[in-house]
């Protein structure tokens, strides 16, 4: 042992000088490993498998609980959009609805010579859903009582009370309405009313004892009234009955116009109303 | 035992740091734990220690991950020599002495693998490797030294007594 000491410098160099080889040797394109790397690379690979897949897997919780805030944030995006998809949804089939309406009044209008208000309607009657509509136009527009309202496809009804800024309309189905009518296939006067019954419909009254009307019958406004204008479609006959008293019978109407969906009506500008 | 032990340590240093620290990344850089492992217990255990131990886990890494058989053999140990020598004044109980060796001894051991690379005729990309991965691996492995020191000394105060108690028992 001492004499291996003695020698110790003699060693360092061996020890070098063999560690250069070493590094020098293994430096150059070697066509394979020595049996010492793969031997302890074969040893050390299930441990670094397993100790991959131990990683990868812890990993891939960590990268979940990431994942999870910037997926929050995502979903709080997204359901704003949608919120604000639906609203423009809402917002074109409003769109799409009005231009129904304008396109039907376009046509309305350019086939009467009265003047006519567009108006909007704004409120119902909260106890009577189908007794009176109240518009966006008032005095201050020209709206007076008892002028006629109409929508693009039929009578509406009267107005019934002026504020500055807002009208009343009676619906023509309310039973206290009543409308001049005339049958548009035979052109025979009839009375045109709501129908108590039958919330709804029109109740139709001949006014001359040989009228006949028929159902699909199509009902206009006869004009005789001047409140309406003439021709104004009502409503198709969809039932005939015997009636009591002299009269010869009382048909059911039902009415072009949808009041439960009423939206855009025209008031008819007369300058002869009080 | 003592060396079994060590031995030991050595390897599962090397498999952390090619396995669960490889997916740890620090702005691109890996930390080095075999660096870690040589340089405490150089500051520890004295400088022939260190060399020693250092050359072993160094030939280690070489044999495993390595191409150049023995050049981070080289390096290590002349890391762990370092530092034992170094620190042998220096207070070793706060963690600023192991902090700072960590770093300096990382760079050092890279570079001097670099060099030795460089020597032996391989192209290094000095700038990219000096200051993105050296720099940086030097201080994430030093805040990992910060984070394992204390539990450290205590494992290698295990390690001197059992050896110490089978060396008599014999």
């Amino acid at each position: 042992m001492q004499q291996l000491w003695r020698w110790r410098k003699l060693w360092i160099v061996v020890a070098v000088v063999l560690l250069v080889a070493l590094i020098y040797n293994t430096s150059q394109p070697r066509e394979r490993l020595s049996f010492v790397e793969r031997g302890l690379r074969d040893l050390m690979s299930p441990l670094q498998f397993g100790l991959t897949r131990i990683t990868q897997a812890v990993g891939g919780v960590f990268d979940a609980l990431r994942d999870i805030r910037s997926l929050r944030q995502r979903n709080a995006h997204l359901e704003s959009r949608v919120v604000e998809l639906q609203t423009e949804v809402y917002r074109l089939s409003e769109l799409q609805r009005e231009n129904a309406f304008l396109r039907e009044a376009l046509e309305f209008k350019n086939s009467t010579t009265h003047e006519l208000l567009a108006a909007e309607v704004i409120g119902r009657n909260p106890m009577d859903w189908l007794s009176t509509v109240t518009i966006n136009k008032g005095a201050n527009h020209g709206v007076k009582k008892g002028m006629a309202v109409v929508a693009g496809n039929g009578v509406v009804g009267i107005v019934e009370e002026v504020t500055r800024f807002t009208s009343t309309v009676l619906l023509a189905i309310d039973p206290r309405s009543a409308i001049g009518g005339m049958v548009l296939e035979s052109g025979d006067p009839v009375l045109v009313e709501g129908d108590a019954d039958n919330p709804g419909f029109f109740i139709l009254t001949p006014l001359d004892r040989d009228t006949v009307v028929n159902p699909g019958d199509v009902i206009l406004t006869s004009g005789l009234s001047r409140l309406f204008p003439k021709r104004v479609p009502i409503g198709e006959v969809v039932g005939v009955e015997p009636a009591n008293y002299n009269l010869s019978f009382v048909a059911t109407v039902k009415p072009f116009v949808d009041f439960t969906h009423l939206t855009y009506v025209f008031v008819v500008l007369q300058d002869d109303i009080m | 035992m003592k060396i079994t032990a060590m031995a030991l340590l050595c390897l599962l240093a090397l498999l952390l740091q090619t396995t669960v620290f490889s997916a740890l990344p620090l702005r691109g850089s890996y930390p080095d734990l075999v660096t870690v492992l040589v340089v405490n217990l150089g500051i520890l255990n004295g400088s022939y220690e260190g060399a020693g131990l250092g050359f072993v886990a160094g030939l280690l890494a070489d044999l495993l991950v390595g191409r150049f058989i023995g050049i981070n053999g080289v390096a290590l140990g002349l890391v762990g020599f370092i530092s034992g020598a170094a620190a042998k004044r220096l207070y070793r109980d706060n963690y600023v002495v192991p902090f700072f060796f960590t770093i300096v001894g990382t760079w050092v051991g890279r570079v001097l693998v670099l060099l030795g690379m460089a020597l032996f005729g391989e192209t290094v990309q000095w700038n990219l490797h000096l200051v993105r991965y050296i720099g940086l691996s030097g201080l994430y492995s030093a805040l990992i030294t910060v984070l394992i020191y204390r539990r450290f000394v205590k494992l290698n105060e295990r390690i001197i007594y059992w050896d110490e108690l089978v060396r008599r028992t014999g």
